[in-house]
């Protein structure tokens, strides 16, 4: 492979971009296909990079493009090392299918090319940020992906779009202009922007950052840098209360909504794992992160649940999964959260491709359900039911005793590994819910179902949290410190870890007496809370509403100022 | 010293613009006349050594000529283009700022831009004097007091007059005027002209001024950019946007210069991309007025479908103004902001909330023309070629400034990095 190989990475779906411009009159649909065809050449080039990367050893490709003078702010070049890598093979790939699915699906539709010329230009953008070698390059396509995601979520003549659309750009600015303070505190702090020599001397260089001369407030530099450009990421990611965008942002078309899932959104847990090492430095950040992606967690899942729309369903699920990862990054676990960005944009995309179709069958003529559709035994099964119980609460039991006595491993001291067994415990206990809900066919499947899915959730998760931990950070130590850092005060951790626990319990309870045709007698309070919580959740916390009121509010009071006191001013 | 190419500046475009009375009863002529001087100075200074911002000056009245129609009424706009590059290009010409010849011609200037502003004003509002030609008649005269005298007088009358030029609050009435009510492509070209004469003169005088009139200038500026923001979100007229705009970006130069008291290299890149902007707004905002009338921005909608050519070209101008890579405004701001020399202060808070709000009023803007719902009483026409053509230039030099400042403005575009030791605090909020 030539050295200069990897340019090809960002630059075909840029080159597509100018065949779609220059050539798309003569050349007509094929200049789709040849689109198509360079996401397919950016997708194998990044595939082979990784592989070659994947090999021990093996070094990060830096390559410069127009190198300035040493010190320079703007230095456009490559530094592809193995997340990059990996990040560079999703964002292609993904690309390239939703290059070859809207061929066929926006075919006739008079904004097709608009929209080539977008994705080709947002995957490029996305593939240079991904593999900046310092902040600033990844600040401007950092910026570029907030525009570019403006133009491709709004339809000029669709008033609703237009408006979401100004949302969605307003809130992305507001991260934008966080991420932009964080990028020129760490170069007043630190010098430079260049992310391995950033990384040096933030380790190296002892920081205090002050307000009003050190009585009003006295911050560490790294805790400040990491806090101003995790503002910037919980834009992208749209963590609460930045979350705002998404949902106005899905009245774009599927691929479009499929692009912004699986690619673009990624962006924040990107950009907190490379900058994973000053994060390291900073565990106020980390635990300000994992509050918030608690909090995103919590209320994207609930307003979820409660959604008709099948999109925004969607929606929310990608803001409660987006707050699970960034909620891994805040407990150290940063490979975690790549591999849970991988799975999400990979399901998701699929997902969200498949979605258009459903809801164009769903407008074809009513069909009624075929007869074998109801027949399904409703009761109480003995043998599923043990085997849940046995899966979800003793046998994590007995993996958590086995490591903790037999292996010895001081589980005390190790939240990450208690992190691990957790996630594995509540995602297992979570689908085996879900199955049951589904199936309540009392039978040897539903019981092999149930210790599959176990099996499933427990190797993923070790695979991941070993496989992709190495492979991302393969340095020694490197992986403890960060788990270090993230520790939380241990009784607030034993506290969370025992209220997540009772929930899960609890939630088995309850469809244990609800399947037994019996009703757990709760308090008046609790019931009328439901409701009220119901109706809170259906309108999305009264944020959006809140919001408008808010800016509207600002207008007014401007409009009076402007009027009362600066009238008489040119 | 004026040389020979600087000789030939000094009378090129005077010299055109008197041989363009010929051409007086053929506009297309005319303007042709005028496109081919701003060529010819454009390639006079292309061929002279140290020409710096002189580039821009060609360029921007090459932009401003190619947007105008030819018709009967734009004879005087292309001449008066001609004849205010004449005037910029002889001031520019004098590298010491103060000599008499060059005080001459900014008097010229300012007196010229006194007298449009007052006949416009008169024409259409009938009011006897406004505030653009008040404030440019406020200026005219202190420079001819500022003339015979000495040093601190001399000098606080100058700084007035450049305030008045690049403009800072609240001496910011004569560069609103200019913008917002005289002709679309003429204001286009003062756009440029006016705060590029501003700059040329303050920086030559910046180092004379004491220490307490640059704090009161500091906190002027952040003034003036609140305020400039302020209004340009509640404006609904593209010219007068587009100023409140130029305003508030020229506002965060004058903290930056009155707090690090440097000329650095950003400085006139940045101006420079400021100027261009504005330009490129005003033409792009002529192009609607022409067609549909002086009406506020929300009244005519949905022009993206019908007029696509205004579309990107405003979609691009407005990323541009937004400040958004790789245009130079992004450039050159990253450069202000990165620069050690400029205080961490709230000044650099109210530069980074400037920067925000550009974005909440320039995409209200281009929203307000470009989306909505079509009209079925308009009958839409897209620009023409030299329209295009000329917001293209406005374009390409913003790409030009955003990717390689330092080819274009002849200076290195890399700031100093601040020093590290091993153990630092930065105070914040204290100065």
């Amino acid at each position: 492979m030539s050295s200069y190989t990897p340019f090809l990475i960002p630059l075909a779906p840029l080159a597509a971009t100018l065949v779609i411009v220059l050539c798309e009159r003569w050349l007509g649909p094929k200049t789709y296909k040849i689109s198509a065809f360079m996401l397919m050449l950016a997708f194998g080039v990044s595939l082979q990079i990784l592989v070659e990367l994947a090999e021990p050893g093996a070094k990060a490709i830096e390559l410069s493009l127009f190198p300035g003078p040493q010190g320079s702010l703007f230095h456009l070049g490559l530094y592809i090392d193995r997340l990059s890598a990996l990040m560079m093979t999703l964002i292609s790939g993904i690309g390239a299918l939703i290059a070859l699915f809207s061929i066929r699906y926006l075919q006739q539709d008079p904004g097709r090319t608009r929209f080539f010329i977008l994705l080709t230009l947002t995957t490029s953008a996305l593939l240079c940020m991904v593999s900046s070698p310092n902040l600033m390059m990844l600040f401007i396509f950092w910026q570029l992906l907030s525009w570019f995601l403006f133009l491709l979520s709004h339809n000029y003549s669709h008033p609703a779009t237009v408006r979401e659309a100004f949302k969605t750009f307003t809130i992305l600015r507001v991260g934008d202009v966080a991420f932009l303070s964080g990028i020129v505190l760490a170069y007043r702090l630190y010098g430079t922007l260049d992310l391995p020599r950033l990384f040096t001397r933030a380790a190296e260089v002892q920081t205090a950052f002050t307000v009003g001369g050190g009585t009003l407030l006295t911050i560490n530099g790294a805790t400040a840098v990491t806090f101003l450009i995790f503002v910037g990421a919980m834009s992208k990611s749209a963590q609460f209360p930045m979350h705002l965008w998404l949902p106005g942002a899905l009245y774009a078309p599927t691929p479009v909504t499929a692009l912004l899932h699986a690619g673009i959104i990624n962006a924040g847990g990107f950009l907190l794992n490379r900058l994973a090492p000053l994060y390291g430095l900073s565990p106020a950040t980390l635990h300000l992160a994992f509050a918030v992606g608690l909090v995103t967690t919590l209320l994207g899942a609930s307003m979820m649940l409660i959604q008709n729309n099948i999109k925004m369903t969607l929606g929310f699920s990608t803001i409660g999964q987006m707050g699970y990862m960034i909620m891994e990054c805040g407990l150290g676990a940063f490979a975690l959260a790549i591999f849970h960005l991988v799975a999400h944009g990979l399901f998701k995309a699929t997902v969200l491709l498949n979605c258009g179709n459903l809801i164009h069958n769903a407008r074809q003529e009513p069909r009624l359900p075929p007869k074998n559709e109801g027949v399904e035994r409703v009761g109480f099964s003995r043998l599923a039911w043990g085997t849940g119980f046995l899966t979800t609460l003793i046998l994590p039991l007995i993996i958590l005793l086995a490591a903790h006595g037999v292996l010895r491993i001081p589980l005390r001291d190790s939240q990450g590994i208690v992190i691990f067994l957790f996630f594995s415990w509540v995602t297992s206990s979570q689908s085996i819910l879900t199955f049951f809900r589904l199936r309540a066919i009392g039978s040897w499947k539903v019981a092999a179902a149930m210790l599959l899915t176990l099996l499933l959730v427990v190797l993923t998760y070790l695979l991941a949290a070993e496989g992709l931990t190495h492979f991302l950070y393969p340095s020694p130590g490197e992986v403890a410190r960060y788990f270090q850092a993230a520790a939380l005060p241990d009784g607030l951790f034993d506290l969370l870890v025992g209220a997540t626990a009772l929930c899960i319990i609890g939630g088995w309870i309850l469809i244990y007496a609800k399947t037994h045709g019996q009703t757990i007698r709760m308090p008046g309070w609790l019931n009328e809370m439901q409701v009220r919580l119901y109706v809170l959740f259906m309108n999305r916390l009264y944020l959006e509403t809140l919001y408008s009121r808010l800016g509207q509010a600002f207008i007014r009071f401007a409009h009076r100022v402007d009027k009362r006191y600066l009238g008489w001013l040119p | 010293m004026i040389g020979h190419s600087s000789e030939i500046l000094l009378s090129l475009p005077l010299a055109g613009a008197v041989l363009g009375l010929l051409w007086w009863s053929r506009p297309m002529a005319l303007k042709i006349w005028a496109l081919l001087i701003a060529a010819s100075v454009l390639g006079v200074v292309i061929g002279s050594a140290g020409a710096g911002a002189r580039y821009l000056l060609p360029l921007a009245a090459l932009a401003a000529i190619l947007a105008e129609s030819s018709d009967k009424e734009a004879r005087t706009v292309l001449l008066g283009i001609l004849l205010f590059l004449q005037l910029g290009l002889a001031i520019l010409s004098d590298s010491g700022g103060e000599s008499d010849l060059g005080m001459i011609f900014l008097a010229g200037l300012l007196g010229l831009l006194t007298t449009l502003l007052y006949i416009r004003s008169h024409k259409l509002n009938g009011a006897p004097i406004g505030w653009g030609s008040g404030t440019y008649g406020v200026g005219f005269v202190c420079l001819l007091i500022s003339m015979p005298a000495s040093p601190p007088v001399r000098d606080g009358l100058l700084f007035v007059v450049y305030a008045m030029l690049l403009p800072l609050f609240p001496f910011h009435g004569g560069y609103l005027a200019a913008l917002a009510e005289l002709p679309g492509p003429l204001s286009a070209f003062l756009a440029v002209l006016i705060p590029t004469i501003g700059l040329h003169g303050l920086l030559i005088l910046l180092p004379t001024l004491p220490a307490e009139t640059l704090q009161a200038v500091a906190f002027l500026a952040l003034a003036g950019a609140l305020y400039g923001s302020l209004k340009a979100l509640l404006e609904p007229r593209t010219a007068r946007l587009a100023a409140y705009a130029g305003l508030a970006f020229f506002s965060i130069l004058w903290w930056s210069l009155a707090t690090t008291l440097s000329d650095a290299p950003y400085v006139p890149f940045y101006a420079s991309a400021v100027a261009l902007v504005t330009e490129g707004l005003l033409l792009a905002g002529h192009g609607v007025q022409i067609r549909y009338g002086d009406l506020e921005s929300g009244r005519i909608g949905g022009l993206a479908g019908p007029m696509p050519r205004l579309g990107i070209l405003l979609s691009l101008l407005a990323m541009a103004a937004m400040g958004l890579p790789p245009f130079g405004l992004f450039t050159a701001y990253m450069q202000m902001l990165m620069n050690p020399s400029t205080g961490a202060s709230w000044g650099l808070a109210i530069a980074l909330l400037t920067w925000l709000v550009a974005s909440w009023y320039f995409l209200d803007l281009m929203q307000r023309i470009l989306f909505g719902p079509l009209r079925p009483n308009i009958t839409y026409q897209d620009l023409r070629h030299s329209e295009v053509a000329s917001l293209l230039i406005v374009l390409f030099i913003l790409i030009v400034l955003g990717v390689t400042p330092h080819r274009f403005l002849g200076s290195s575009e890399t700031p100093k990095a601040p020093p590290t030791t091993p153990v630092r605090e930065l105070s914040l909020w204290t100065e």
